[in-house]
């Protein structure tokens, strides 16, 4: 770009004001000038014709009409940010078990219902004693998932675990029987001998009237009439 | 007298008034749909853009300051930040056509003035036919982000100066300096297209 004044303004002078010149924008005396140097610049000239034609092109640009949906999307996508907001401050406000219950699915969360949950827990509690007392541990149960192969093993050992206690406990239990039975029979070997009647003499009750409830005769009223009596069958007999 | 009214309503919008966001969306959402389809020469990404800066002046609507600014420069900075960072993001292909000097066969016999007033056909008769406007359109993608900012601004949203400098943080200087640069580009390659269309 040449530097050189002409007709009174140098390039510099001249591009400073072609914004300002393509608006309209400059004093009348600077307006002469720059009309006279764009005239007779080389380099000046062009460029104030590009930059008139690039802009009368831009200006010349329609105005587009934005689609349809639009303000319809925009007023639902910040309504919705609104609402998220007002939902993460009211979520804030509840406890866990209410934040965890919402954030499941409605079929799901409904069984997070108090009775429900109870259920499941003693259900649960049930299942981990009877696992536990089956001798399941959880790192089997692991083992298991991650290595399916020890699945059988695993069952086999769990069952044979579970037999031999089994059989543990009941062999125990029949020493223990025969231990009481064998105490029972030597303190009846070596209790003194007795009468059988003393014995029934005192488990015997008296009546408040004094008859003995076992020797008493009960087919006959008290003064001596027969009520009931019992047939012997004799063979040749008849009825 | 419109800045006052889109004051109003960023008062009532932050009282809560979802009516007057409303009305904001409505009177602004054309403006930067253009600006945003001008700048990224595509439909859909300018419908994507427009949700997200309203979605962020929405957002972002409590740190408007009326004192310090009107909203539309305020809205249209915000839109300018989105702009540059989808173009970051999207990665456009930066290299635009080198300019070749003296190229152009231009008739410079009439005054500038004589071209302003009533040289040539209106610009809309110009740029009647729609393939007239897509040339100008994929013109202006092709020439640098810099400068076709600064020309959208100036020639298509109007703004003067000082607001464009203001938005795109660049002293009144550099401003005009991009847009003529800017202009003057668009031009040639408007003029080279013309050329090879011809030639064929």
């Amino acid at each position: 770009m040449n530097n050189e004044p002409k007709n009174g303004m140098d390039c510099s002078e001249f591009e400073a004001l072609l914004a300002d010149a393509l608006d309209n924008a400059v004093a009348a005396d600077a307006r002469t000038a720059f009309d006279e140097h764009g005239r007779s610049c080389a380099v000046c000239g062009p460029m104030l014709a590009e930059a008139l034609e690039g802009m009368l092109m831009v200006r010349g640009l329609a105005e587009l009409e934005p689609p349809k949906n639009l303000v319809h999307n925009i007023l639902a996508a910040t309504s919705r940010k609104e609402a998220t907001a007002e939902q993460i401050a009211e979520e804030a406000k509840l406890g866990w078990m209410e934040r965890m219950r919402r954030s499941l699915t409605p079929g799901v969360g409904g069984l997070l219902h108090s009775r429900f949950a109870m259920s499941f827990a003693m259900a649960f509690f049930s299942l981990s004693i009877t696992l536990t007392l089956a001798g399941v541990k959880v790192t089997d149960v692991t083992n298991m998932v991650e290595h399916p192969s020890l699945l059988r093993k695993t069952v086999v050992l769990g069952y044979t675990n579970v037999e031999a206690k089994v059989t543990s406990y009941y062999e125990n239990l029949r020493l223990v029987y025969q231990v009481q039975a064998k105490v029972r029979e030597l303190k009846k070997n070596t209790a003194p001998v007795s009468g059988p009647g003393e014995n029934q003499q005192q488990n015997r009750k008296s009546e408040p009237d004094g008859r003995d409830k076992l020797n008493e005769d009960y087919s006959m009223e008290r003064d001596g009439s027969l009520i009931a009596q019992t047939f012997t069958w004799h063979e040749g007999a008849r009825i | 007298m419109e800045e006052q009214q889109t004051g109003a309503l960023v008062r009532r919008c932050l009282a809560g008034d979802a009516a007057a966001w409303e009305e904001i969306v409505r009177l602004h959402n054309r403006r930067i749909y253009n600006l945003c389809y001008r700048f990224t020469n595509s439909p859909d990404d300018a419908q994507d853009l427009t949700q997200d800066v309203f979605v962020r002046v929405y957002k972002t609507m409590g740190s408007y300051h009326i004192e310090k600014g009107a909203f539309t420069t305020w809205l249209t900075t915000l839109t300018r930040n989105l702009l540059v960072d989808h173009f970051r993001k999207s990665k456009q292909d930066r290299i635009t056509d080198s300019i070749d000097a003296g190229l152009r066969e231009e008739d410079d016999s009439l005054s500038l003035g004589d071209r302003l007033e009533d040289p040539r056909p209106n610009p809309d008769d110009r740029l009647a036919s729609k393939e007239a406007q897509k040339m100008v359109q994929m013109a202006l993608a092709r020439i640098s982000p810099d400068l076709r900012e600064a020309v959208i601004l100036r020639d298509l949203q109007d703004m003067d100066y000082k607001e464009i400098a203001q938005v795109l943080r660049v002293p009144e200087g550099t401003v005009k300096s991009r847009i003529n640069r800017g202009r003057m580009e668009l031009a040639r390659l408007l003029s080279r297209n013309k050329r090879q269309v011809s030639n064929e």
